[in-house]
């Protein structure tokens, strides 16, 4: 891929493009939700709570696969018409579609696990973002968003607990899906995740943006603030945000939003290089 | 028989084509409403079988454009249990049928063969 310039400084100060600011300074400490790994797995749940209709859609597709091959084939058989080749070639599809339903259940279960943190683990931001969208990618497509994943190649490791991670990314494309669902179903609809490294600075700069109407200026600075939401009653949990600050800040990052009114919102997320230890270890070869 | 299958899940999308044309008929596939509008103007299609959830323009939405332009064709909507809610069952009223995913390949079978020009 082509490696852009990388973004080390907040965007520029135009009146139409306001970092979010760091909760101390708007008066706010992370202190309710820093220590207490309850309430940020009680969130993952709440997120995953979310995104079920669209997992139990994306678990659907390969049932419903399985199902016409299965019952193609037997009917096929009671006609004696199902040539060898065509049935190696149905069980292997089977074996494919029962793979990705696999992976698919195996992957909630770790998603939704209640384990504690490993916030000096090394994470790759290839396989946490591969996983986030393994869980959002169809409710996604079925909002008609579109998703551009552009990821340096060979991106290092970033220091911060993986499934932590993976509820930054689910979060924070929720709320893109959230905000695109109020632009017009005519309106092109896309959420660009794109990373890459700083080595100078160690640490891996990742920007996850929507073209979404924005976030008016008067809430911008609340956003990471626990409970604030402008969502309806029964609709999200107002934690979102904030859950997110808190798991960057933990893995020793940050993040800021920038949004300009009708051109869409983006998080710019530096997260720091694991440590060299941990990286050292990763790459032991198994006895 | 000609069909036409929309459906933007390209697995199923797949499998359905090649097993309908290893039943003999005669299969055109697309992965969104608007290409399956434009095929129907092409092609002298009996059947659009459709996916009822998709991106841009969905199932129902084909249904309804589809008897605009040929008030004769016929369309199957295939749904996932949780798509349906009562009014989208209510505007799907002019679907010939309605399966139910993951659903019986035989029942479709039926279907097909049921209908007046099979």
């Amino acid at each position: 891929m082509k490696t852009k310039q990388p973004q080390t400084e907040q965007p520029s100060a135009a009146s139409t493009h306001r970092a979010v600011p760091e909760p101390a300074e708007t008066g706010w400490t992370g202190a309710l939700l820093s220590h207490d790994g309850q309430l940020i797995h009680a969130a993952r749940l709440a997120a995953l709570g979310e995104i079920a209709a669209g997992i139990a859609h994306e678990m659907n597709q390969p049932l419903a696969a399985i199902q016409m091959i299965a019952t193609s084939m037997l009917a096929d058989i009671e006609r004696g018409t199902l040539p060898m080749e065509r049935a190696r070639q149905w069980l292997g599809t089977i074996n494919e579609q029962i793979s990705r339903l696999s992976w698919i259940i195996g992957h909630l279960r770790s998603f939704s696990r209640n384990e504690a943190p490993e916030l000096l683990a090394p994470s790759s931001i290839e396989e946490v973002a591969e996983n986030a969208l393994g869980l959002v990618s169809a409710q996604m497509r079925h909002h008609g968003i579109s998703i551009e994943l552009e990821l340096e190649a060979s991106l290092p490791s970033v220091r911060g607990d993986g499934r932590r991670l993976e509820q930054v990314f689910v979060n924070l494309l929720s709320n893109a899906r959230d905000a695109l669902d109020t632009l017009p179903s005519t309106s092109p609809k896309t959420v660009r995740i794109r990373a890459h490294a700083l080595p100078e600075r160690r640490l891996v700069a990742i920007d996850i943006a929507d073209n979404g109407p924005g976030i008016p200026e008067k809430i911008r600075e609340h956003i990471f603030e626990p409970f604030f939401t402008t969502k309806s009653a029964g609709k999200g949990t107002g934690l979102g945000l904030s859950i997110v600050h808190t798991i960057i800040a933990e893995c020793g990052g940050r993040i800021i939003a920038e949004s300009r009114p009708g051109a869409g919102t983006t998080f710019h997320i530096e997260l720091p290089l694991a440590q060299p230890a941990h990286a050292e270890h990763r790459k032991e070869p198994t006895p | 028989m000609n069909i036409i299958i929309v459906d933007d899940e390209g697995i199923v999308r797949d499998i359905l084509a090649t097993i309908l044309i290893d039943n003999g008929f005669d299969v055109q596939t697309a992965d969104s409403a608007q290409e399956g509008l434009r095929l129907l103007t092409e092609s002298p299609a009996d059947f659009i079988i459709t996916d009822f959830l998709m991106p841009h323009m969905d199932g129902v939405e084909l249904l309804k454009e589809a008897k605009r332009t040929r008030p004769d064709i016929k369309v199957i909507l295939m749904s996932g249990h949780m798509d349906l809610d009562g009014s989208m069952t209510a505007s799907a009223g002019d679907a010939y049928a309605v399966l139910q995913k993951p659903f019986d390949f035989r029942a479709l079978m039926d279907l097909l063969s049921a209908a007046p020009h099979a």
